[in-house]
């Protein structure tokens, strides 16, 4: 697994998401095969104050949209020949999700996500995902698919 | 393997990818997957692999490019089950 803070730095840098929609802070190693990425809910997150009012607790979908950002993602622009072209402006699309939500995921959570490769076929990647607690605890898992749209 | 027996199975595998049933009640050989049946394109890939699974095949680029109905894959897959 490469774990070359210059590369991933790299791969970071070339996620196209911004915020308040990005929700990677790093990468901890990446593959042909696999990644990890990282993140933290911020406290202050806008969607808490109405995901719920006195229960503030991170939405099924934003946790989908981190387990992309985290995993699948860096390992697509990993996985894109360098020859490609405008591999630095990639739009990343998710096309397909089969996610099973397991434990809450509360503001100030840190969280990482792994994933690993079932294909890469055609421009679209498919993985199976896995996000965990800083214990290990699985939060959620399921299968995801996207599209790099260059 | 038959052609008819392909047939059956090329079905059984496309049912798992379509939204709404009632796309079936019309279907024949010469409904097209994506148009017809109402598949999503980015499934394709998945529908190529649950179809090597199942015959023991390999389906090139080529071959999946040239598959629009599903008289189209069952031709395929039985021409290349012939061959092997």
């Amino acid at each position: 697994m490469i774990q070359e803070a210059t590369y991933l730095q790299s791969l970071l840098d070339k996620i196209p998401h911004g915020e308040p929609f990005r929700f990677i802070d790093g990468l901890r190693g990446i593959s042909d095969t696999s990644a990890i990425g990282y993140y933290t809910f911020p406290e202050s997150a806008d969607f808490y104050k109405g995901h719920f009012p006195g229960y503030p607790v991170t939405p099924g979908v934003i946790l989908t949209e981190c387990m992309v950002q985290c995993s699948v993602l860096p390992l697509a622009i990993h996985l894109l020949p360098s020859s490609a072209d405008n591999k630095d402006n990639i739009l990343p699309l998710l096309t397909h999700t089969d996610i099973e939500f397991r434990q809450e995921v509360k503001p100030g959570q840190k969280v990482e996500v792994e994933a690993n490769l079932i294909y890469f076929r055609r421009g679209i990647i498919k993985c199976s995902c896995e996000m965990r607690s800083e214990t290990g605890d699985v939060l959620s898992l399921g299968n995801l698919s996207a599209v790099a749209k260059q | 393997m038959d052609r008819s027996e392909v047939n059956e199975k090329v079905l059984s595998i496309l049912k798992k990818y379509t939204r709404k049933d009632d796309v079936w009640e019309t279907a024949s050989g010469d409904s097209k997957i994506l148009e017809d049946l109402q598949i999503n394109s980015a499934r394709l890939v998945d529908i190529m692999l649950d179809l090597e699974d199942e015959f023991d095949i390999e389906i090139d680029d080529e071959t999946m490019d040239s598959i629009m109905t599903i008289d189209n894959a069952v031709d395929a897959i039985h021409a290349k089950m012939k061959n092997q």
